[in-house]
């Protein structure tokens, strides 16, 4: 189901995605007419639960939070430049006195409205006010079986109380979902966890990879290395699989990637024209602190990405004019660094979550958390693990300091990496509208083995096929297919099954 | 044109789509005609054969 949004007379035209597709889903549009579809708002810092992977260090609140005017003059402002999903996070978001009411405009203002939660004391009376108020989806963070899950969010008995809350909000009508972070132990609870997860009710699962920031550079054994990526992805894509054929839709965050052979799979939700295309830090997603500070992205470091504060002027020109809210749309191969500098996909990827990246390794634009690298490499004997030598500040988002060190795979012969030269890595043009936003590059998947490939492309460089004899065959096996669906539907529609 | 994922609430009012969706979906509902209803064809192919036994020793 799809909301359409309602604005005033003097604001953008409604948007309605297509069928099927989520309100979060990006529009042409969005990206030329610069619209943050999507807005991640941290809306206070305190916290019950101690996760020692928090890149906020959530915990006491900040001390200059916005009042609830300001705050309501925010959604309004918000709806104004055309946000259709707000997300209100912390610390724990109903920690904060005036949660209900932020919800409710929200709501006035048509915007699909959702609250990521801990869940740690999250009682039947906050979950009937915030329904009441209209709220409509509520995500629980589950790390994992309850002993590892207790462990990394550092309170004993947090795991019962997260599962709980998901049967009482879905009991309560609430589109219900888990986000996971997977993390170096991670892994081999992912099976049972979704057993559960789907016994609880859940109907959406986010997976994301735990990011070098805040708690976890304290903490970095529970990092995933670069090379583990080699065993996660398959395990993922064949949950993914599992999961909807069992109603359990998986998304997968934007650290997850990229360009491997499952991109193709989950990304599109089972549109392959849709794929992986950017860091969208920017450009159609707004990350707002408790105190007003606006980022091109929730998680981006503070110090860093912090584009103004919406005391000092109006979210919208912070939107538009910040350059710390600009530079991934104006950015190109040429910031690219290392591995990522030369790859087959420089121009569309960019290195991935710059996020993920620029925590890692303190410069944005080489990302050794990719899949379709870690095989690269693999191929050659090598691999990579990232090793902590700088411990980060105390203070929220912040950020250390890892070397990337590649090494021989254990008894594997290495064989050095080709020369790549820079210079022939494709770089697509970019048509830059007069908002100043620009469409990313489209790919497609080779039909021969569903890796993406650049339109021009007339052999596949991963499989070399020729592509226009394999697109003709895929033609005619997707012809075949669409047929039999067509037959199938027909007769069970006589026997009245399935209408 | 895309979907991005921030780290937030995950998106709960997607769905997957696409012909192994829709495939996978008429199966599980043919199947579950079959589970209730029986299955017509096997049914019929017995039928055949009794009748054809029967007929024979006439």
């Amino acid at each position: 189901m799809t909301d359409a949004i309602s604005l005033d007379a003097d604001a953008r035209a409604p948007v309605t995605p297509p069928a099927g597709k989520p309100v979060r889903y990006r529009l042409e549009r969005d990206y030329t007419e610069l619209v943050p579809v999507h807005v991640v708002w941290e809306v206070t810092l305190a916290c019950n639960l101690k996760c020692q992977h928090c890149g906020s260090r959530a915990g006491r609140p900040r001390s200059d939070e916005l009042t609830t005017v300001e705050a309501l003059e925010l959604i309004d402002h918000l709806a104004a430049l055309g946000t259709r999903e707000l997300t209100l996070i912390g610390g724990e978001a109903y920690l904060r006195r005036d949660w209900i009411e932020l919800i409710r405009r929200s709501r006035q203002h048509g915007i699909r409205t959702g609250v990521q939660t801990g869940a740690r004391n999250l009682t039947d009376k906050r979950l009937d006010e915030a329904v009441e108020a209209g709220l409509q989806g509520l995500g629980v963070s589950i790390d994992g079986l309850p002993d590892l899950h207790d462990r990394v969010r550092g309170v004993p008995g947090s795991y019962d109380q997260a599962i709980d809350a998901l049967k009482r909000a879905k009991a309560r009508g609430l589109a219900v979902s888990v986000n996971t972070q997977i993390g170096a132990e991670t892994a081999a609870h992912l099976p049972e966890l979704m057993d559960r997860i789907i016994a609880a009710g859940a109907t959406h699962w986010q997976i994301q990879l735990t990011v070098a920031m805040g708690n976890a550079v304290d903490n970095p054994q529970l990092l995933l290395q670069p090379y583990q990526l080699l065993e996660v992805m398959p395990l993922l894509a064949r949950l993914y699989d599992e999961g909807q054929a069992r109603g359990l839709l998986m998304v997968v965050g934007n650290n997850i990637g990229y360009f491997g052979p499952y991109e193709h799979i989950w990304r599109g939700f089972g549109d392959e024209a849709d794929h992986w295309n950017g860091c969208s830090a920017g450009q159609t997603g707004i990350g707002i602190e408790a105190d007003g500070t606006i980022k091109g992205c929730p998680s981006l470091a503070t110090s860093l990405y912090t584009a103004g504060n919406v005391r000092d002027m109006t979210v919208a020109d912070i939107w538009r004019h910040s350059e710390k809210m600009s530079f991934g749309r104006l950015r190109d191969v040429d910031e690219l660094w290392g591995y990522c500098r030369t790859c087959y996909y420089a121009d569309v990827c960019r290195a991935g979550c710059t996020w993920t990246s620029e925590s890692l390794l303190g410069k944005r634009g080489n990302n050794p958390y990719c899949h379709h690298r870690a095989l690269d490499l693999a191929r050659h004997g090598l691999r990579e693990r990232v090793v902590k030598i700088k411990d980060a500040p105390p203070q929220s988002f912040a950020v250390g300091e890892f070397a990337l060190i590649t090494e021989a795979i254990p008894g594997a012969e290495v064989t050095p990496l080709p020369d790549r030269d820079p210079a022939a890595v494709h770089v697509a043009p970019r048509q830059r509208s007069a908002a100043g936003g620009a469409l990313p590059p489209s790919l497609k998947p080779c039909a021969a083995c569903a890796h993406y490939i650049w339109p021009h492309e007339t052999t596949c460089p991963h499989c070399q096929a020729d592509v226009a004899q394999a697109e003709a065959r895929r033609q005619a096996d997707t012809e075949r297919r669409r047929a039999l669906i067509a037959e199938a539907t027909r007769v069970l529609g006589k026997l009245g099954v399935g209408v | 044109m895309a979907i991005v994922i921030l780290y937030g609430q995950a998106i709960t009012d997607g769905i997957a789509k696409g012909d192994l969706a829709e495939l996978q979906r008429l199966h599980d509902q043919a199947e579950a005609h079959l589970r209730e209803y029986g299955d017509i064809p096997a049914l019929l192919a017995l039928l055949k054969v009794e009748i054809a036994k029967l007929e024979r020793g006439r």
